[in-house]
């Protein structure tokens, strides 16, 4: 099985993600547990790690309001640009060996959702901003509601 | 830009999309998604310009509810 980790950046605060993977390189590497079990597992921790990564951001926006500090840092991004990657590449590991027969925690549509949850955050928090035109056709949108 | 029902309403379902468990991200998803469409209605406009113009109010949104969230745990 190809495998569906992606490596540590040297020196980047590790995720949840990233410490399962360290600690279960043996169980990747057992060729007598199938493929798709793995692949459900892995996924369910990375589902897990963006939940993480969600309660972070607000623990992180409560204490930047506390300080006065800028709302994320580049840890931030580079967590959000890691966790994209590392579920793309688990993606690409369900499509290839699917998940266990008798798995229903998620479907593989909910698993390209949640990637789909962290493009949007790195689309709207640090993506191109809008045209003033643009933001001032939105707001008449909102102020005609 | 002052907080209407329409804006509160998407806070709400982009707030849900993140926070739903694995099994509802999707049905979240396409929530979000309706009522993004329903903002833009026939405008030349998309639902990422929209979500960039909300990006602000949503950083506001979760600090408020955090919050409140907070502010009812037992001391």
């Amino acid at each position: 099985m190809q495998t569906v980790f992606t490596p540590s950046l040297k020196g980047r605060k590790l995720t949840p993600f990233d410490r399962f993977e360290k600690s279960t390189r043996w169980f990747q590497e057992d060729a007598e547990i199938p493929d798709s079990i793995k692949v459900g597992l892995v996924a369910t921790v990375w589902l897990s790690s963006v939940e993480t990564f969600r309660e972070s951001e607000e623990d992180r926006l409560i204490s930047d309001a506390a300080n006065g500090t800028e709302n994320y840092s580049q840890g931030h991004k580079i967590v959000l640009t890691t966790l994209i990657s590392q579920g793309e590449v688990i993606l690409d590991a369900i499509k290839s060996f699917g998940l266990p027969p008798k798995f229903k925690e998620f479907s593989v549509e909910d698993f390209e959702s949640a990637i789909e949850s962290l493009y949007i955050s790195l689309r709207s928090e640090y993506g191109p901003k809008n045209h003033p035109k643009i933001d001032a056709q939105i707001d008449s949108i909102f102020n005609a509601a | 830009m002052p907080r209407n029902e329409k804006i509160e309403a998407i806070l709400i379902a982009w707030d849900d999309f993140n926070r739903s468990t694995p099994a509802e991200k999707t049905r979240c998803m396409h929530r979000l998604n309706a009522l993004l469409d329903e903002a833009i209605g026939d405008r030349p406009l998309t639902r990422e310009n929209l979500m960039t113009n909300l990006s602000g109010h949503y950083q506001e949104f979760r600090r408020t509810k955090k919050l409140r969230e907070q502010s009812r745990l037992p001391k």
